[in-house]
């Protein structure tokens, strides 16, 4: 379901009246169990996947604190994987409300396990005993370097298992092409494999613990029930933001309360996310689409009218779900990061970065830039680091080459932007104005790299952008009202938040300007609500 | 949250004020999509009572059928044969163009905007003994198959409500029966929803007659009341209706799946079946138009064709599937509207010219 949905608002309702009637650790209970459904919804046998990665990471994590599991530790493990192998193998998810099935549960079709399935739980928990016995095992071998070891167990377990599902067969694909390219037969390599949603946010979520806790920055965390419901806390699950442990384990482990100030300033964000999404992306696609997703010959102001609401469309989905992500977490009384501020008024690319996803980039930075030597290098060696950084970081939105493409882009730009102003400064006035439209044309550029997935149409689009302009007429369909309204109550608000520097500026306004902020934002969300939905554009990574 | 309350308000009165003081401006438009069918239906009804040619006077199959009184009834001096055309705009849009192509055919049009498959066999069946066409030609369009299920284009056509009737087809043992509407021509729609605050039993009759029957029918979008006075209501009843009619729509078609309703596709199946027969019983020569809508297609084929194709080639039905000229998963052959490109047009007549020229499979020519 998704969070923009009816459905979802009434399965937040009922986890939220419940969640403030049981004490704090029942919470984290009942928030588990919320997490599990939720994600379940998706496709139920990913919850295994989801579940080894807490279990390994786990255990993991107190191994490399130097700590030992208590047996009744194990028998925690081990129990975890043989439910969650159960539900997700052995339970007929279609007797549930919420699986497509309107109605109550249908207990008589609610299970249904075949020995294949009864086996499949038997290897998992087989497999989590094995596992549980490593630090015997290799405490055979005094001289080898245990953390290390570990933190590779965790990093290689879960990067292969993002890789297999995620890249198994674009890699299969391209060698496949590559073979018989070179006039060698070859059977078809690719696999009928599902992505599952947000493995690529709640896998580097995971490995920023694993890598925190080897790097000494963060304590291990003893309970399996925090760990797993730091990994899939539903809010941030399936398009983040990427929340650190030290941020988001420690508020889990602690009480939480509810004020009115929380109340107000978490419905604030779910409106504000909802005007985001609903009125504004939603409503653009269409124009959008009329030239990313078609093979229509167009005009280069087409192509520059289509890309600029594409760059508002993906500012719009993205920010708006994290909008709504902090806004349910908050309701909750749980503290996301923030994951957007204003990337657009950027005036150069490490700007951006610092303002657009901020919570890939900065794990970006701090697990991988920094650990290939960061800025600390020669310069071509820096130059090489940011490359490397900004590609890995296009793949990992998907597995296409357009992706490689945009990394490869955002690579050039920092490195052609470091060369020419190394230390990036900003400027204010005119001056600073000038700056940020020109690398906003800068970035779109590159969201038309993001956006088209097909390579012959990239090349059709640019060259349209270069000899394109005999015609000045637009055939694209224009956006909603909704959109429009929106896009320019949002201009507004965002350039007034610049100008005061501050992210929650709304709140120190008179409150008859504040009612007609909100009203203006409910008003345009209903006139939104009609337009086709789109499915969020980050959930698909 | 008073403020917001106030301001809420205020924009609510601002838009109404504006719909009231500029009503035929876009904006204002924009806004009463969301007024209730009953609403709009009576804004119409008093907007083009006068207008012989409105909208809400189109394609009602009773006392008379849409056009015919104009329409050749046999192929004129010099044209070899007349054929007729049941369906929509689609099947408009290729009659003109085969018209053109070809001026010894004459061509006898009869539909109604967005015509579903129940509305185009029933004007088909009214049409029969009314002309002495050789060829007739039955327009089955795609994307309002999901309209089977309605007893009017009111229903299920939420934003512009058209409001002609047609009947409801259903199977009993094997044949096709007809339910049919209580409002069927223009003068008992008038009458019943224009004198129903004085008279309220025809059109309260006629409204839970949708109720039981129509699976479009929904209160809270098709009836009238203060609450059509909200501008914010109107918003929420808009996306409410499309929420709805995605929902409806859905049980007859998904796109991976194709047309998954059991009920619908034996209806259809039969609807065509009978209409070949009848045609052959009349001496003409069926025709089959599966008009394929963007999108209800793919590189595999196309979803009509998937669903009909065995029992027209089991009866040896002549058809055209529209998706091998113009595929339904490539928008470059549609125009904004959905319609197709003109040359889509001129191909496809070109192709209907074809099958008439070949003749009926089952009638060899001597």
């Amino acid at each position: 379901m998704l969070i923009n949905s009816y459905e979802f608002l009434w399965f937040f309702g009922g986890v939220f009246c419940l969640y403030w009637l049981l004490p704090w650790r029942s919470q984290n209970i009942l928030l588990l169990l919320a997490s599990y459904y939720f994600y379940g919804l998706w496709h139920p046998q990913f919850l295994l996947l989801i579940a080894i990665s807490t279990a390994l990471d786990y255990c993991c994590g107190l191994w490399l604190s130097h700590r030992t599991l208590e047996s009744r530790q194990n028998r925690q493990i081990l129990l975890y994987l043989g439910i969650v192998a159960g539900v997700a193998l052995g339970l007929n998810w279609e007797a549930l409300p919420g699986f497509g099935k309107p109605g109550p549960v249908d207990w008589t079709a609610l299970f249904s396990l075949s020995w294949g399935d009864s086996l499949a739980i038997a290897a998992i928990v087989a497999g989590g005993a094995m596992v549980l016995r490593l630090p015997k095992i290799l405490a055979a071998y005094p001289n080898l370097d245990q953390r290390r070891y570990f933190l590779g167990l965790s990093v290689i377990t879960n990067l292969s298992i993002l890789g297999f599902f995620k890249y198994f067969n674009f890699f299969a694909d391209n060698l496949e092409a590559l073979l018989r390219q070179v006039g060698l037969p070859v059977e078809s390599l690719n696999l009928p494999l599902l992505l599952p949603i947000g493995v690529s946010f709640y896998t580097f979520k995971t490995l920023s613990y694993t890598i925190d806790l080897y790097r000494n920055k963060i304590t291990a965390e003893p309970q399996l029930l925090h760990y797993g419901l730091f990994l899939s806390f539903f809010p941030s699950l399936l398009a983040g933001p990427i929340d650190r442990a030290a941020s988001l384990l420690g508020q889990i482990g602690q009480q939480r309360s509810l004020t009115w100030a929380s109340v107000g300033r978490g419905l604030f964000l779910i409106l504000f996310g909802l005007f985001k999404k609903i009125a504004i992306s939603d409503g653009v696609a269409k124009a959008v689409n009329a030239v990313y997703q078609t093979t229509m010959p167009v005009s280069g102001l087409e192509v520059v009218v289509a890309t600029v609401l594409y760059a508002i469309q993906i500012y719009g989905d993205f920010s708006g779900y994290t909008d709504m992500a902090r806004g349910v977490a908050k309701l909750l009384g749980f503290n996301l990061v923030l994951n957007f501020n204003l990337p657009y008024v950027s005036q150069n690319p490490s700007e951006f970065w610092r303002r657009w996803h901020i919570s890939l980039s900065t794990w970006l930075r701090d697990y991988l830039y920094i650990s290939l030597g960061g800025n600390r290098v020669a310069p071509w060696r820096n130059y090489v680091n940011l490359m490397i950084t900004m590609v890995l970081g296009g793949l990992w939105h998907g597995a296409t080459w357009n992706f490689v493409l945009w990394g490869a882009y955002q690579g050039a730009v920092l490195c052609v932007y470091r060369w020419l102003d190394p230390r990036a400064e900003i400027r204010q006035g005119w001056a600073g104005l000038w700056r940020s439209l020109l690398f906003f044309g800068v970035t779109c550029y590159g969201w038309l790299l993001f956006g088209v997935s097909s390579w012959p149409r990239i090349r059709e689009l640019s060259w349209a952008l270069v000899s394109g302009w005999g015609r000045w007429s637009l055939a694209l369909p224009p956006p909603p009202l909704s959109a429009l309204l929106g896009i320019v109550v949002l201009g507004i608000y965002e350039l007034i938040e610049h100008r005061q520097g501050q992210e929650k500026t709304y709140q120190a306004w008179i409150p008859a300007l504040q009612g007609l902020f909100y009203a203006l934002l409910i008003f345009i969300v209903l006139m939104g609500s009609s337009n086709a939905p789109a499915q969020f554009i980050y959930t698909q990574f | 949250m008073v403020w917001t309350l106030l301001w809420l308000g205020f924009l609510d009165g601002a838009v109404n004020h504006f719909t009231v003081i500029l009503p035929n401006h876009s904006v204002s438009q924009y806004f009463n999509y969301g007024r209730s069918v009953e609403g709009k239906l009576r804004q119409s009804l008093r907007d083009q009572n006068d207008q012989p040619n409105g909208v809400i006077r189109s394609g009602w199959l009773a006392p008379q059928l849409p056009q015919t009184e104009a329409q050749p009834t046999r192929p004129g001096p010099g044209q070899r044969h007349l054929v007729a055309f049941y369906g929509m705009s689609f099947t408009q849009q290729i009659a003109e163009s085969l018209q053109k192509q070809s001026p010894e055919l004459a061509t006898r049009l009869v539909g109604a905007p967005s015509a579903p498959p129940n509305y185009v066999y029933a004007a088909y069946s009214r049409d029969r003994p009314a002309h002495k066409a050789d060829v007739v030609v039955l327009g089955v369009l795609a994307e309002n198959l999901k309209a089977m299920r309605s007893l009017s284009a009111a229903t299920w056509q939420f934003e512009a409500p058209v409001p002609y009737t047609y009947p409801r087809y259903h199977l009993d043992n094997g044949r096709l029966v007809a339910t049919e509407p209580a409002i069927q021509s223009f003068e008992q729609f008038r009458q019943a929803l224009g004198s129903a605050s004085q008279n309220p039993e025809p059109w309260q009759q006629y409204r839970a007659s949708l109720a039981e029957r129509d699976s479009y029918y929904q209160r809270f979008l098709f009836e009238a009341n203060g609450l059509d006075n909200s501008t914010l209501v109107r918003l929420v009843r808009r996306a409410l209706a499309q929420q709805w009619q995605r929902s409806r729509a859905a049980q007859v078609y998904r796109a991976k799946e194709g047309f998954i309703d059991p009920d619908t596709n034996a209806t259809l199946k039969q609807m065509v079946k009978e209409f070949a027969q009848t045609a052959r019983a009349d001496g003409r020569l069926p025709i089959v138009l599966l008009i394929d809508s963007r999108t209800y297609g793919n590189a595999q084929g196309s979803a009509l064709m998937n669903l009909l194709g065995p029992t027209l080639n089991a009866d040896q039905i002549p058809h055209l599937s529209t998706h091998a000229i113009a595929p339904a998963h490539e928008p470059q052959h549609f125009v904004g509207d959905g319609h197709f490109q003109p040359p889509v047009n001129e191909a496809i007549a070109r192709e209907l010219i074809r099958l008439i020229d070949h003749g009926d499979p089952k009638r060899p020519r001597p």
